[in-house]
């Protein structure tokens, strides 16, 4: 009887991990959920080439003893400062 | 025609961490009597309405009910007090683990917050003709542990079908106060509209830490979690604290069962042992009695690895400051 062998093996592929591979695919399937909160999402160190500083550039945040004094007046607006969309659409000729 | 008036209440819920049995798995039962003791001989002296105390762990947290608004002296000094008195005459006698931890200072300046250990929640408001609230409380985790739950419940309609389906919800969403605890800096951003930005500060929730909800079309409040600007000693932010949390539910707000569905994903947070050095699965938790009478329950321990991080939620139906129930909701 011959076996014939082939390079390179395919180590994991062997019942021994499927445990492994099941395992994961419900921890992927778990933390999946969590969206972009930490500790999915990575800390805001590692976030520099993202969105995060641009966020936090446009806002304009209230100092919290500030606010505390007057929430009622503070609360009726928003700290962002989000330009106006473009409500017309594209034109029908 | 009878008129309904609406009454002013204020509900609010102050917690501290006053000595564990054993180590920080739970609190004693003795601490919990007491508490509640001297908070009826306050309801019969008329400064609170209704009280309630209950523990998750070894955190005690005091909810009471009055009309003398947010930050009072009185009420935040009742509260100081029971704290003091318990660790004095009960917790150092039994010599509970960390007796007294969160009691960071010997003398009370009026207000508790501010660095003075004990976390507060509070919310003054025009009681609905019906007012249903949902109390949370967790144990070894951090205040933006809520920060997911709490953005799925008023911003996310595939947790709350009532952001699509209800037109009080529909008709503008909901506005979120967002602390900046490492600089003491609010923000105010609304879902959906800004629901990104939010997303993109929130994701951080060691930092960026949900405080107040309100409902956009008329500022009603729904909601208020007991986070503090933290202090920043030897180069670290400092006083992270197990949250409390109040949320009003039904008839423009989301429903009991949309609040409470939120928290049906144990999500991972930071906390558990050694002062909140890990991150693990916040599981909610049932109470292990509670009993009406005396206005006390007794909460869940804390137990592998001094956890999970666990949150409680208790349901109560508020009438004219009176507190009916509760219901343990999980």
């Amino acid at each position: 009887m011959m076996v014939t062998w082939r390079a390179p093996v395919d180590l994991f592929d062997d019942p021994a991990f499927d445990y492994s591979r099941q395992l994961a695919a419900q921890i992927t399937d778990y933390i999946r959920r969590m969206g972009p909160v930490m500790p999915h999402r990575l800390p805001p160190e590692e976030m520099e080439y993202t969105t995060l500083p641009q966020i936090l550039s446009k806002l304009k945040p209230i100092p919290v003893d500030e606010y505390e004094k007057n929430r009622l007046q503070y609360i009726q607006f928003v700290t962002s400062q989000t330009s106006g969309q473009e409500t017309t659409g594209p034109s029908h000729d | 025609m009878k008129q309904y008036l609406p009454m002013k209440v204020t509900v609010s819920i102050i917690k501290a961490d006053i000595g564990g049995l054993p180590g920080h798995a739970w609190v004693h039962p003795k601490i919990l009597e007491f508490a509640a003791e001297r908070l009826r001989e306050e309801q019969r002296s008329g400064l609170l309405i209704d009280y309630f105390v209950y523990n998750v762990g070894d955190d005690m947290s005091l909810l009471m009910t009055h009309t003398k608004g947010e930050n009072n002296p009185d009420i935040h000094g009742l509260a100081w007090s029971i704290f003091k008195e318990a660790t004095e005459n009960i917790a150092k006698k039994v010599k509970l683990y960390g007796a007294g931890q969160d009691l960071l200072k010997d003398t009370f300046s009026g207000n508790i917050r501010g660095g003075l250990g004990p976390q507060v929640a509070e919310m003054e408001f025009e009681e609905r003709p019906s007012e249903p609230l949902v109390v949370f409380a967790a144990d070894k985790t951090e205040p933006g542990a809520f920060n997911l739950p709490f953005y799925r419940i008023f911003a996310d309609p595939f947790n709350t079908a009532g952001l699509v389906i209800d037109p009080a919800m529909h008709q503008g969403g909901f506005r979120f106060e967002i602390l900046d605890v490492y600089e003491g800096k609010v923000y105010l951003l609304d879902a959906p509209e800004n629901s990104y930005d939010i997303l993109g500060l929130i994701g951080t929730p060691g930092r960026y830490i949900i405080r107040r909800i309100y409902r956009k079309s008329d500022l009603v409040q729904a909601s208020v979690t007991s986070v503090e600007r933290l202090n920043l000693i030897a180069g670290r932010y400092v006083g992270k604290d197990d949250p409390v949390a109040i949320v009003r539910a039904q008839h423009g707000l989301p429903a009991v069962g949309e609040v409470l569905e939120a928290f049906a994903y144990p999500h991972l947070v930071e906390g558990w042992m050694r002062g909140g050095s890990h991150v693990g699965p916040l599981m909610p938790a049932k109470m292990v009695s509670i009993d009406q009478e005396r206005k006390i329950a007794l909460g869940p321990k804390m137990t592998r690895f001094d956890g999970p991080p666990k949150v409680i939620a208790l349901g109560f139906q508020l009438h004219d400051g009176y507190l009916e129930g509760p219901r343990g909701l999980i």
